[in-house]
């Protein structure tokens, strides 16, 4: 049976529009990742590529199911100029 | 993942060499591979001479003695100031707009600050939070720009900056930015959700450097130190203040009855035997060192962070790690170093990524000695989040 590193809300995960994946910080230095997708389908972990730790993800999987996309802060790829 | 004014053991010597091992996802050892080490891979490093390693989430940089910066490992948001996102895994030089003499660096977890010798504060990397307090937050920057120090200062691109402040010392935490001037000042900016801010309160995020309040009695701050999402500071009066995340109790308060402490609580310093001389935090976890080289730990101690055997229910309070005499302590995510005081190199915490520098995965419940490096003196040490550092040279060198 695995134990859980964190329980940590949706909220504060990263997400990234292009590849539609919510990512959180690692302690081993990669990110957890889970898709948009997987949490369409009431899934709740998050996995680390690099390491055996997991996450489990707090959310309302209602604010998945409506078809809205779901209020969090979208990090803009928008690249400021040099100073 | 703390940045510290310099000090007798900050600093590598001319003939010391430098060691790195643990996670290596991104090439944040800096060896030219992505492969983790279990055990420190000694390297001497060509093309400039290393004052003081510092290390983010993913990435790592040196500071050169004549003040240029190196950096290598994970560039997601262009975190190593090289103008571009891909990673590295050996060190390049970051150009900034001017010749520019680095000081002190404060890496996050993917974002990077660093102050010059004339004062002034630079930032790049993460903006998604405003942790690089830039009067906005949004996307992010590969390359230098100028970070005003007092938030009454508005960003404008243009070369124009510090009303005279400059930075004394600086860390950064996972989504935040705390920075102490010369004034005594503490400012932060970036993410409060947990109050990691220490100005009041939670919630939206601050972008650019915003004056912290501490009691009038408190005394001036000397160290400050981020964890993932709480900050922690040690005043010249011996008092520690810590404010922010309470999750895992990192306050010395009671995680059962407070969850979030949203200004400096004043800690109790009579849970600690002697007068704290250095304070320093991982992820969750804090550490400090008495001035009897005593080291006291607190907070998450699940994966052995805390170097000692722990009730958790009872993980808010201070307890030395029995039997370690040390000069220096860091801490990654869930590992720490210290040097004792005969100078060699302990390790103890998480170790699934081999942070721990014995050659195995299994994590350290209590501090065990790097053998590698017990035929040399060790100097300096520093943790990213997964991976480590330090600088070591002969028994018998002599320095300069």
């Amino acid at each position: 049976m695995s134990v859980f590193h964190d329980e940590i809300e949706i909220e504060d995960f990263e997400y990234d529009e292009e590849t539609e994946i919510y990512y959180y910080p690692c302690p081993c230095g990669d990110r957890f990742e889970i898709t948009k997708e997987d949490l369409m389908n009431g899934e709740d972990v998050a996995t680390c590529p690099s390491c055996s730790l997991m996450l489990k993800v707090i959310y309302d999987i209602d604010d998945f199911m409506s078809g809205e996309e779901f209020e969090t802060v979208p990090p803009t790829k928008v690249k400021l100029a040099k100073a | 993942m703390s940045a510290e004014r310099e000090g007798n053991v900050g600093w590598a010597r001319l003939d010391s060499k430098l060691w790195t091992w643990g996670a290596n996802s991104y090439g944040q050892l800096g060896q030219g591979h992505c492969d983790d080490k279990s055990v420190p891979v000694g390297w001497t490093v060509r093309g400039f001479t290393v004052g003081r390693v510092v290390c983010g989430g993913g990435h790592s940089l040196i500071i050169t003695e004549n003040g240029q910066l190196w950096s290598c490992g994970s560039n997601s948001h262009g975190q190593l100031g090289l103008g571009m996102t891909e990673n590295t895994s050996e060190f390049h030089k970051i150009d900034f707009p001017k010749a520019v003499c680095v000081d002190q660096v404060a890496a996050g977890w993917d974002f990077t600050l660093a102050s010059t010798r004339t004062g002034e504060l630079y930032g790049w990397g993460s903006n998604a939070y405003g942790q690089l307090g830039l009067g906005q937050h949004s996307g992010y920057i590969t390359a230098p720009v100028r970070v005003p120090i007092t938030g009454e200062e508005k960003f404008t691109g243009e070369e124009k900056v510090t009303g005279g402040e400059k930075v004394e010392a600086m860390s950064a935490g996972l989504r935040h930015t705390v920075v102490l001037t010369d004034s005594g000042r503490v400012m932060s900016c970036g993410d409060c959700r947990k109050g990691q801010l220490g100005l009041g309160f939670t919630g939206k995020s601050i972008n650019s450097l915003t004056q912290v309040t501490f009691p009038s009695n408190a005394g001036r701050v000397a160290q400050i130190t981020a964890g993932a999402f709480h900050t922690a500071a040690l005043t010249e009066h011996n008092q520690i203040l810590i404010w922010g995340c309470n999750k895992y109790g990192q306050s010395t308060q009671d995680p059962k009855v407070t969850k979030r402490v949203l200004s400096p609580f004043v800690v109790d310093m009579k849970l600690f035997c002697s007068k704290v001389r250095q304070l320093r935090s991982g992820w969750t976890h804090l550490v400090a060192i008495t001035d009897n080289n005593a080291v006291y730990s607190w907070g998450r101690g699940d994966y052995g962070q805390l170097g000692r055997s722990y009730d958790r229910a009872l993980c808010h309070r201070p307890e030395s790690v029995p039997g370690l005499a040390a000069l220096d302590v860091c801490c990654g995510s869930e590992h720490n170093l210290a040097i004792t005081e005969n100078h060699e190199l302990f390790a103890w915490g998480w170790n699934e990524h081999g942070m721990c520098g014995n050659g195995s995965e299994e994590n350290l419940i209590h501090p065990q000695k790097i053998k590698i490096l017990s035929d040399l003196k060790t100097l300096s040490i520093t943790c990213g989040a997964g991976h480590s550092f330090a600088m070591a040279c002969g028994w018998n060198d002599t320095v300069k």
